[in-house]
């Protein structure tokens, strides 16, 4: 039975994103291994029916017996369905279907899973299809707030422009992620800055993660970069995980703004 | 030869912008149009009219005349920033159609430049149908 509100414990974010390949399923994983290496349960759903992927990013393909489409038609127990991490005890999946055609799943139905799950864990991570269509409805229409993911590029920022004004409407509250940061290229000017990005976006930054080649060697061994403890990008999640957690941490490349351009802009000169 | 090849290479990339600049240039644009769901056309046709009407009241310096878009919230707000070189007559009241605008101006009686600033706020004008009847009445 679906139940309107927050059911259990469990803080449900949807990663999000507009437009596909900025890296929704690799900030889902990570931080949510971030998460449960902080000590938190988390569970981290595929929403994306159909072309499922969290389960290889997470070296957990070989594991999988039952899907979120099982659990709906009572295929299994939800429990069943959960596949728990080689790496953290405190690490869930729960998986998509791959032969499953995205309309099988109501809204209603995924957000009666996601909310069956709530007592038992601190941090529900829904991986959101690209687009905005059918999946990214009932993706959203479960969670409690939202984490956006964008790449310092304008086809990515306009996407995801476009779905903060979704959710907007949805009275759904949204932080931001900056995925694939060059430093060097921002500080050269040859790539958008983090304040820039944020200021045009109008919501709270939750991190930044910067472009680091260790992302895709970790994929490739099916691991989450957080365990290579040489990597930025992995470090850049673990300290999105702190942030989420209500620690204060910096923002890698979100440079201060000096003082008296701050002055300036609050006495209203500047431009 | 090298070195004068060297600083024409210099000399040309030294005159261009960072191309960060361009792409934020380039992204605002798109933002306007996407957030006020309105085409650049339809943009275009905005601003004239409202110079018309602007210019009914104010002379204005046009060069400096700039319309922004920027979410608060769930509501977009629109920004419009005119210099304002003098006023042109003795009203007091200046007033933008509409129920949801708001117009404020900062003191223009001494003839130098001064910047006019008007707020619409709307929320969100995708799913809004009262931002299609605006829309319509341009």
């Amino acid at each position: 039975m679906a139940v309107d509100g927050n059911v259990g414990n469990a803080k449900v974010y949807v990663v999000t994103s507009g437009k596909g390949g900025v890296g929704k399923t690799t900030t889902t994983a990570n931080l949510g291994a971030a998460l449960a290496l902080r000590g938190k349960r988390t569970l981290v759903i595929d929403a994306d029916i159909g072309l499922r992927n969290l389960d290889v990013v997470l070296g957990l393909e070989n594991r999988v017996v039952f899907n979120l489409v099982d659990v709906i038609r009572g295929e299994c127990k939800p429990t069943q369905a959960l596949v728990r991490s080689k790496k953290s005890a405190n690490l869930y999946l729960l998986p998509a279907s791959q032969s499953d055609e995205k309309e099988s799943v109501t809204q209603e139905e995924f957000k009666s899973v996601v909310d069956s799950f709530r007592k038992e864990f601190d941090f529900i991570l829904i991986d959101c299809p690209a687009g905005i269509e059918h999946g990214f409805k009932s993706a959203v229409n479960a969670a409690d707030e939202a984490i956006l993911v964008t790449t310092p590029e304008i086809p990515a920022i306009r996407d995801v422009d476009k779905v903060i004004g979704l959710l907007a409407s949805k009275k759904l509250d949204g932080k931001l992620v900056i995925n694939r940061l060059d430093l060097d290229m921002m500080r050269r000017g040859d790539m958008l800055s983090v304040r820039d990005i944020q200021e045009i976006l109008g919501i709270p930054l939750l991190g930044v993660v910067l472009r680091d080649e260790s992302v895709i060697v970790s994929a490739n061994y099916g691991e989450p970069v957080i365990y290579n403890p040489k990597s930025k990008a992995g470090e850049s999640f673990m300290k999105m995980a702190a942030r989420l957690l209500g620690e204060k941490v910096e923002i890698d490349g979100f440079d201060k703004e000096p003082i008296w351009s701050r002055l300036v802009r609050k006495i209203g000169l500047g431009g | 030869m090298l070195n004068f090849l060297r600083s024409l290479f210099k000399n040309e990339l030294a005159d261009r912008r960072p191309s960060s600049v361009i792409a934020k240039n380039r992204l605002t644009v798109v933002l306007v149009q996407d957030r006020a769901g309105l085409t650049s056309k339809e943009l275009e046709q905005f601003k004239k009219e409202l110079l018309v009407v602007l210019e009914k009241y104010f002379v204005i310096d046009v060069g400096g005349f700039d319309i922004e878009y920027k979410r608060q919230g769930e509501c977009t707000v629109l920004t419009i920033n005119s210099p304002v070189i003098v006023k042109r007559s003795s009203q007091d009241d200046f007033s933008v159609q509409g129920s949801t605008s708001e117009a404020s101006e900062m003191g223009s009686q001494d003839g130098r430049g001064v910047e006019i600033e008007i707020e619409v706020e709307s929320s969100s004008p995708k799913e809004n149908p009262a931002a299609h009847n605006s829309k319509s009445e341009l």
